[in-house]
């Protein structure tokens, strides 16, 4: 099967690549793209570490197809911080410790942001089933929506 | 002189004693005679155990210094996960 | 070491040195690597849970065009029968190989038997397709009972009990019995006036990391090999290589990634080897990472239990006897985690008279491997439960009754050492002052408490501490950082050198570039890798006040080293500034040369480590569900180097904990095949299922750490599973003994009770 070839947005930028039309987003994120800030944790969309925005929509790259990215704006957590700065988002898991060993912090950090995005002062119960479908093993989630509550905070300015 | 004991799985090589007395400066002098009265079980002692000595665990004590009134407990290694 | 220290930089919650790159992507964990010319690799698995492998023909699959090496237990060398010492049970490398590679016999479903290397993962797994194998299928043992009774079919049936006081004469599929053995049960019993007894069943779970398994490894012509790899020990994986694969350690060098999670599962090996060998048949470098599926069917999972105990007490709560029946799963090979378990059970508590008995038994399921303080939370499940049985009967207070039998400094502890400094009663009077325990509980709510208990590891750690030219400092270490330890080490140089935290980093080096280090795990790396660190910034003081000293032209031992300076001792007639670190540095090649500080050990007395847990549940009575109302967590960390951290490990034990006692469960059918070898069916706990964890940390400090450290890693996993599962018989007044306590469960014991 010849390859299709994709063009779409990522990160703000123009970018064109060809894939199989099987593989999944994740794949030629990590794969053809070398962003692996995107992780693998299942390929099954059942641990969010693959978390990306498609047009701003919290998804799993993984139950994604490339090809359908055509045409359409990815954010992935490469995306996230603002040029030299870290997002409020990624400043608050650092200083409220809400990563152990830090494979599900991509996805977390994504998926806070289109939570934030979408619902600027979430009570802990709605933090807690938005981010439902990412996993952490290390933290218990504690400091995870810790550093969520105290990063909605910020971006209402109501705290630095 | 040093108390020196056994866990039960490895009363086996002791004949059963579980407690003896025994002189020494360091770990490797109380093998040295437990060889003698037990012929082979320095070849569980180094290496395969861990040791309690004063109540501190070691993985493979052999130079480690042994008071004249120390308790030399040795015991099942374990490591964690 | 000092009782009271004012610490300037020790217990500071700072940003860990590697935190930016963790939340930005950049950060590289396992499969983040990749190599110009790289496969892919992928294993061959058994789809029979015990079979004899009579033919392979990987004739089709090598002519595929993309291939570019096919291996099977036929390239593998023969490993010898050899003790690996340490670890959760006597393993043995003969064993490890044949589960990196079956040989002749396939005996867990998921068992690897053939690899492939291609050009791409799409022709790798057609090229799998296209190997035919030829088996003939034996009959799987799956459970405990049917492996222990007479007449059952054997795994190994070259496999003899070891451990009996009489030598068997027939094979079994108990690999070892254990007995621990103080004073006369029965005359205990017979004084005693209440006892009570209970069996509790445990199922098989997975440390659950999100990062499945991965390595890229590349060996060239001469036989000198890479391989990086996500893994909790890099010199371990190197070793077990060089035994698997029969290559020597100085060509073999292993490249720690950043790992996402091990729990215990990433301190042995399962693609490493192979990757290597397809690599040396391919001419290539090799990437290989394990499925979800694969990490849940293949990799090493926790034990399956039954455990019977059954203690006797005096009216005033007085132990008087306790009796422990414990059989562990270990998989299709010898060595699963019953001793420590078998160690750890009574541990807490003063017992004049106790018998516990342990069986390591084999099934044709996947070798388990280490999970977090490996054995205790089965085995304490068991006892803290009995115990809360016992203080219901008794009437008595459940943390009163630990505190009444509880060991204390000067004890002899169960597993046989005297106890130094320890913390459990500190927990327990912790517990019964905490806000927490006193909150009301509403309908159908309850609350369960729970002592947990771990050994903490000591073992072999080395470090160098560089000075660089402007006065920062650089810690070598070789510690794989699975939740923050670098942060730990750089508070550690920074309190022994006197210098800001922000003036220090600290690298994790592969096995070329550090000195030799066991694995992170057994919560031994605050405690003997910051030994090490502390160690080599004082091998540093001690150049530095050398340097100082010839610079003013007196003796090494009249300078003092104060807030990162040197400085004449008190008394010293010597009218000079002082010389800070920088100074030093900055002059470093005319006073001797490089500031370079070392230090290897192999450290002594790690501090045992106690907690006790609150679990409060509410259940509901249409659905069995259980939820955790409130969850709080007292542990003795001796002292926290990083609270956040420490309170980080408490936390995510918990939650681990929470998961086996209410979710979490390996199922299989008929056949040994995994029912639920993904992570929707294999059901973590997700943050909708959890509150807020508290935690309080208590300090008795370690008086062999310079710091006064206690291993914390791996307490927490410990009392959670009776905790809540005695807060679910206080929320319904029923004791269901075999977890999971999941929804099913528990609406079935409701149901049964209304019946």
């Amino acid at each position: 099967m010849s390859k299709v070839h994709v063009e779409t947005r990522i990160n703000g930028e123009r970018m064109e690549f060809l894939c199989e039309p099987q593989q999944s987003m994740l794949d030629v994120l990590r794969d053809n793209l070398r962003l692996t800030g995107t992780k693998e944790g299942c390929a099954t969309g059942d641990c969010g570490a693959c978390s990306v925005l498609l047009d701003g929509r919290l998804v799993c790259s993984c139950l994604m197809l490339a090809v359908e990215s055509g045409g359409h704006e990815l954010t992935t957590i490469e995306g996230v911080a603002r040029g030299d700065e870290l997002h409020p988002i990624q400043r608050k898991f650092l200083e409220h410790a809400a990563l152990q060993c830090g494979i599900c912090t991509p996805g977390f950090i994504v998926a806070a942001k289109a939570l934030l995005d979408e619902n600027p002062n979430p009570t802990e119960e709605e933090i807690r089933f938005y981010l439902a479908g990412n996993l952490c093993r290390c933290t218990g989630y504690d400091k995870i929506i810790r550093a969520v509550q105290d990063a909605a905070k910020t971006l209402r300015g109501e705290a630095a | 002189m040093a108390k020196v004991l056994f866990a039960d799985h490895l009363m086996q090589y002791t004949a059963g004693t579980r407690e003896l007395e025994l002189d020494g400066a360091r770990f490797r002098d109380l093998v040295a005679q437990l060889e003698t009265r037990f012929p082979g079980i320095s070849e569980i002692l180094i290496g395969k155990v861990a040791v309690a000595i004063d109540g501190d665990i070691i993985h493979d004590p052999f130079l480690e210094p042994v008071g004249p009134d120390s308790e030399v407990y040795f015991l099942h290694r374990i490591e964690g996960g | 070491m000092s009782e009271a220290q004012d610490f300037k930089y020790i217990g500071r919650r700072v940003v860990r040195p590697d935190g930016v790159d963790k939340v930005t992507g950049r950060a590289n964990f396992g499969a983040d690597f990749a190599l110009p010319g790289m496969l892919y690799g992928k294993v061959l698995r058994s789809p029979h849970a015990h079979a004899r492998v009579k033919k392979i023909d990987v004739s089709a699959a090598a002519a595929m065009e993309g291939v570019y090496a096919i291996v099977t237990g036929a390239d593998f060398p023969k490993v010898g029968s050899e003790e690996i010492t340490g670890g959760e049970g006597a393993g043995d490398f003969a064993d490890l190989a044949t589960n990196v590679m079956a040989r002749d016999k396939v005996v867990y479903h998921g068992h690897a038997l053939a690899a492939v290397a291609a050009k791409s993962n799409a022709i790798v797994d057609a090229a799998l397709s296209a190997i035919k194998v030829e088996y003939e299928v034996l009959k799987p043992v799956l459970d405990l009972d049917t492996a222990m009774a007479d007449g059952a079919p054997l795994v190994n049936d070259k496999l003899f009990t070891a451990g009996l006081k009489e030598k068997p004469t027939r094979p079994s599929n108990v690999a070892a019995y254990m007995e621990f053995k103080r004073g006369d049960i029965d005359k205990g019993f017979a004084e005693a006036e209440v006892v009570v007894e209970g069996t509790f069943r445990t199922p098989t779970v997975h440390q659950g990391y999100i990062e499945p398994h991965a390595c890229v490894a590349t060996i060239n012509q001469g036989g000198q090999a890479t391989i990086w790899c996500c893994t909790q020990g890099h010199f371990d994986v190197r070793s077990m290589t060089c035994k698997v694969l029969n290559l020597n350690v100085a060509d073999v060098r292993v490249i720690p990634s950043e790992i996402g999670g091990g729990f215990g599962g990433k301190t042995t090996i399962y693609l490493e080897p192979v990757a290597v060998m397809l690599s040396k048949k391919a001419g290539r470098p090799v990437k290989m990472t394990m499925t979800r599926d694969e990490v849940f069917r293949a990799s090493g999972p926790a034990s399956a239990t039954k455990c019977t105990v059954k203690i006797g007490a005096k009216k005033d709560g007085t132990i008087t006897s306790m009796h422990a029946w414990l059989a562990y799963e270990a998989g299709a090979y010898k060595g699963s985690s019953m001793a420590p378990g078998a160690m750890c059970i009574f541990a807490p508590y003063n017992v004049p008279n106790f018998l516990i008995q342990g069986y390591d038994v084999l099934v044709n399921k996947p070798k388990v491997a280490a999970y977090r303080a490996p054995g205790a939370p089965q085995s304490m499940y068991a006892c803290e439960s009995v115990l809360d049985d016992l203080a219901r009967q008794l009437k008595m207070d459940p943390l009163d009754l630990r505190l009444k039998n509880a060991v204390s400094e000067g004890s002899v502890a169960a597993y046989g050492p005297k106890f130094n400094a320890i913390g459990f009663k500190q927990c327990l009077e912790a517990a019964k002052k905490h806000p927490n325990y006193k909150l009301k509980l509403g309908p159908n709510e309850g609350r369960g408490i729970a002592a947990g208990f771990w050994f903490n590891a000591g073992m072999q750690s080395s470090a160098e501490v560089h000075i660089n030219e402007n006065g920062t400092v650089t810690v070598v270490e070789g510690s794989p950082d699975i939740g923050g330890s670098r942060a730990s080490m750089a508070l550690m140089a920074s309190e022994e050198l006197g210098v800001p935290y922000e003036n220090v980093r600290v690298l994790v080096a592969d096995t070329e570039s550090a000195g030799y280090n066991n694995v992170t795990g057994g919560s031994r790396v605050t405690f003997a890798t910051g030994m090490a660190v502390i160690q080599a910034s004082r091998d540093i003081i001690a150049q530095c006040k050398q340097r100082a000293a010839a610079t003013w032209g007196i003796e090494a031992d009249m300078v003092d080293w104060k807030d990162g300076q040197a400085i004449p001792k008190p008394g010293v007639n010597a009218d000079v500034k002082p010389l800070t670190l920088a100074q030093i540095a900055a002059n470093a090649g005319r006073t001797g040369g490089p500031l370079l500080g070392r230090a290897s050990l192999n450290a002594r007395g790690p501090g045992p480590g106690f907690s006790i847990n609150m679990a409060d549940v509410r259940v509901d009575p249409e659905t069995g569900k259980v939820d955790v109302l409130r969850f709080t967590a007292i542990q003795d960390a001796g002292r926290a180097i990083h609270p956040s951290y420490v309170e980080g490990q408490m936390q995510g034990g918990a939650a681990q904990g929470l998961g086996w006692a209410l979710n979490e469960e390996y199922v299989y059918d008929a056949n040994g095949v995994l029912q639920n070898a993904g992570f929707l069916d294999y059901r973590m706990p997700v943050a909708s299922d959890l509150p807020m964890i508290d935690t309080q940390i208590i300090e008795v400090p370690n008086p062999n750490h310079p710091y006064g450290v206690r291993g914390v890693g791996e307490v927490p996993i410990v009392a959670p599973l009776a905790a809540a599962a005695n807060a679910v018989r206080d929320a319904t007044g029923i004791r269901i003994h075999d977890l999971p306590l999941s929804p099913p469960r528990v609406l079935a014991a409701l149901e049964a009770r209304k019946g």
